[in-house]
């Protein structure tokens, strides 16, 4: 009998025990701080001796506040700007080394994906050295072709800066997504494009009847993730320009909020910063997966 | 054995793969080594700095053979200590976040470095609350000369970063007078007399005609003075010099004070235009070094800390000699108008105690061998030649020798004649914020130079700081707490 309820406790509380670890760790290092962040975020705080309640102070303030839009700008800007490159060019990269005419394939794959190993420091302090003014490899290069290229201010002049940030982020996403490509465009079955061919397609049609249609749901991932994360912006411009950059041309969403919170010191109002984030990065999202019409082929 | 071992792991079955258990493994061995690890000693006073040459100062045997500054303390007092190296951005996150939560204990350090450009936001809660020790009551101890001080022998004006509402956090390492240096073989060449222009007006027209002569002979990327574009900071130091600063201790703002807006008009005349004197090294401090070797930029303004720092990134010739020596000369800064500082202070360094340190008397003594003995002049002067803010320091034969690298100049006087003219820098929790505007309106003025010429331009740049003031006060009054 006793054997009997013990076996009785074990079936019922074994699923508890084993999804337990998960569900305490989420709770104590996601769902606290969540909940904790939206408390802050109510609060002009300077730590926990000095806060005062302000309600939704915070956020009425940075909804009118034009310093807080300026980063908004920014940041929609380089997003629109990142997704409408990195895309295409990873999709590019990765029919062309989908070929079976391209020798080394697989060299050159790795050679693309390889950035994205080392990390947006790593890549941050190598462009700061490839962009230094005059004496940059890339400075140098531009400077051989036409002399007074040489003297562009890559990092201190604000058009300048934009573009060393997007062309950093490229390059250390492009081989990433090419991955993601090269796996959907290997799944694309092959037979399509037999039969495309017996209707007298050509390679331009095959691949915009065939092969946009069989990797849809990785290009809307793609685009998907491009877009947040490039709403959530940070690394690169901290590292390469060591802030917002010069007149804020690089002041993102996600530096303001680092701003707000470790250079003036008030995690309330960063916390308020990070929930408007999350709110307009959600109504990007949804916006996106309906305007892809996402999901729809599964209710058919 | 091994081999059976290795067998018996690698022939079982495990339903979940062999990946997953190999996984499995690691995660064992390694989690046992973490956990198992004996964890380090916390010392008795553990102290937190930023940059490797105040480590260097305080950890390092002094030259004459005897114990470094922290090992005379634990000879001393028997208190070891721990001063630990870590990065600028790191510290100052750890440092926000241990106010932040509240931390208290092995964590957080018992003396800590905080660099002026960041010390604002540790003075934005009420007085009483701000995380470090005030440091009156200690500063009134007696200091280096029988019968006076501390705050006697320091030089008053520079507790003014460091204090809130009358209450001193920091004890000052540093004045960091400023003057500049320049390529002296290159300005003759030019027939350019530099130290003879005595505004900056003057220093501008001489810049002129030395990029004019160098321009004629094909050196078409040979500027005259290193300057940032865009950097708010930078105009700042200007004001500086004409005593303004951007919001004072009270938290009055001066953006419509009218020479805010004649400074930035002239500051965006020196950075575009056809009077465009500057040029801009954005490769770091070797980077830097090696245009001014190769003389693309020929003149840098120059606080004391920037003396060593360039001279260290200097190549050095085949007789082991820096390739800049006797080439190098300094002179004072310019003025605007009469009634302006002959110079001004650009960054700055203090100590302070955070109120979670467990024995604030130890951490104060300590404090005392590392920045105010006598022996730390032995290895600031080794390692980073900085005048101490502490007057009776400076009749140490070591701030009084000519220096070959600037064909034997006495640079050090100049920074010891200059140190008590050095105005009043104050800092707050918005001041960086002001200095944000800066930038963005220094870009604003160079576009408006460039598509519209200057006339108008000190007009336009009043309206922008009058709008940018309003703004700045609403920011402002966001933050502040009811005191």
């Amino acid at each position: 009998m006793t054997r009997q309820r013990l076996w009785t406790f074990q079936h019922r509380a074994a699923p508890y025990l084993f999804v337990a670890p998960f569900l305490i760790l989420f709770c104590v290092f996601m769902l606290y701080p969540l909940g904790r962040s939206v408390t802050l975020s109510l609060y002009r705080s300077a730590g926990p001796r000095a806060q005062e309640y302000i309600g939704l102070g915070h956020y009425a303030f940075f909804l009118s506040d034009a310093r807080f839009w300026t980063a908004v700008t920014n940041t929609v800007m380089y997003t629109i700007a990142f997704v409408g490159l990195q895309v295409p060019a990873s999709l590019a990269l990765a029919v062309l080394l989908n070929s079976q005419r391209v020798r080394l394939r697989n060299v050159f794959r790795f050679a693309f994906f390889a950035p994205h190993l080392v990390g947006n420091v790593f890549v941050g302090v190598i462009f700061i050295v490839l962009l230094a003014q005059r004496h940059g490899l890339i400075p140098k290069a531009l400077g051989a072709i036409y002399s007074p290229w040489l003297e562009i201010n890559w990092l201190n002049d604000p058009t300048w800066a934009r573009i060393a940030i997007l062309m950093a982020a490229l390059w250390l996403s492009v081989g990433w997504g090419m991955i993601y490509f090269l796996a959907a465009l290997q799944t694309v079955d092959r037979e399509l494009y037999e039969a495309a061919e017996v209707d007298g397609a050509g390679r331009w049609s095959q691949f915009w009847h065939v092969t946009l249609p069989g990797i849809r749901p990785v290009f809307i991932f793609m685009v998907l993730i491009g877009t947040i994360g490039s709403f959530q912006l940070f690394e690169l411009p901290y590292i390469i320009l060591g802030g917002p950059g010069p007149a804020e041309s690089a002041l993102t969403i996600v530096m303001f909020l680092f701003q707000q919170g470790f250079e003036m010191g008030d995690i309330g109002a960063a916390s308020a910063i990070g929930w408007l984030l999350v709110f307009m990065i959600l109504v990007i999202s949804l916006l996106q997966l309906k305007l892809s019409g996402f999901g729809k082929e599964e209710g058919r | 054995m091994a081999r059976s071992i290795a067998s018996a792991v690698f022939d079982m079955s495990f339903h979940l793969g062999k990946p997953v258990l190999t996984m499995l493994v690691i995660a064992l061995i390694t989690g046992a080594g973490i956990a198992m690890r004996p964890g380090r000693d916390r010392a008795d006073l553990v102290v937190w700095v930023f940059a490797v040459q105040h480590q260097k100062a305080f950890v390092d045997p002094l030259p004459d053979g005897r114990p470094s500054l922290a090992a005379q303390f634990t000879a001393e007092t028997g208190k070891t200590v721990d001063v630990q190296l870590i990065s600028y951005r790191a510290q100052n996150i750890r440092m926000v976040g241990a106010f932040m939560a509240g931390l208290s204990g092995p964590q957080t350090p018992d003396l800590v470095e905080i660099e002026i450009n960041q010390v604002g936001k540790y003075f934005r809660p009420p007085v009483d609350h701000v995380g470090l020790i005030p440091l009156n009551d200690y500063l009134r101890r007696p200091g280096l000369t029988p019968g006076r001080t501390w705050m006697d022998e320091i030089i008053p004006m520079r507790f003014t970063p460091w204090t809130k509402q009358g209450r001193i956090f920091g004890v000052p390492h540093d004045i960091h007078p400023t003057t500049i240096s320049y390529r002296h073989d290159l300005f003759t060449e030019a027939g350019v007399d530099l130290p003879a222009a005595k505004t900056w007006h003057e220093f501008q027209d001489a810049c002129l005609r030395f990029q004019e002569y160098w321009r004629a002979r094909g050196f078409r990327n040979r500027h005259a003075l290193d300057l940032p574009s865009a950097d708010g900071q930078w105009l700042s130091m200007f004001l500086l010099q004409r005593h303004i600063n951007p919001i004072d201790d009270q938290g009055n703002v001066y953006l419509t004070d009218p020479r805010v807006a004649n400074t930035l008009a002239f500051y965006a005349q020196l950075v575009s235009g056809p009077r465009k004197i500057n040029g801009e090294s954005t490769g770091g401090a070797g980077a830097f070094a090696r245009d001014l070797v190769d003389g693309n930029i020929c003149a840098y303004i120059t606080p004391d800390w920037r003396v060593q720092f360039i001279k260290d990134y200097t190549p050095v010739d085949e007789h082991g000699r820096k390739v800049l020596e006797g080439k190098m000369r300094m002179m004072h800064l310019p003025v605007f108008e009469p009634g302006d500082a002959p110079t001004t202070t650009l960054g700055g360094t203090m100590m302070g105690i955070p109120r979670t340190c467990h024995d604030p008397e130890a951490a104060w003594r300590l404090l005392e061998v590392l920045y105010l003995s006598m022996d730390s002049n032995v290895g600031r002067s080794r390692d980073m030649m900085i005048l101490p803010p502490v007057r009776s320091m400076w009749d140490d034969p070591v701030y009084h020798q000519p220096d070959p690298y600037f064909g034997g100049q006495r640079i050090n006087e100049m920074f010891i004649e200059l140190a008590p003219k050095v105005p009043a820098r104050q800092v707050t929790p918005a001041t960086h914020l002001a200095h944000a505007i800066f930038s963005v309106l220094l870009h604003d003025a160079r576009r408006y130079i460039e598509t519209r010429g200057t006339d108008g331009l000190e007009e336009a740049c009043r309206r922008w700081l009058a709008r940018a003031e309003e703004d700045l006060k609403r920011r402002m009054a966001h933050g502040e707490f009811s005191e």
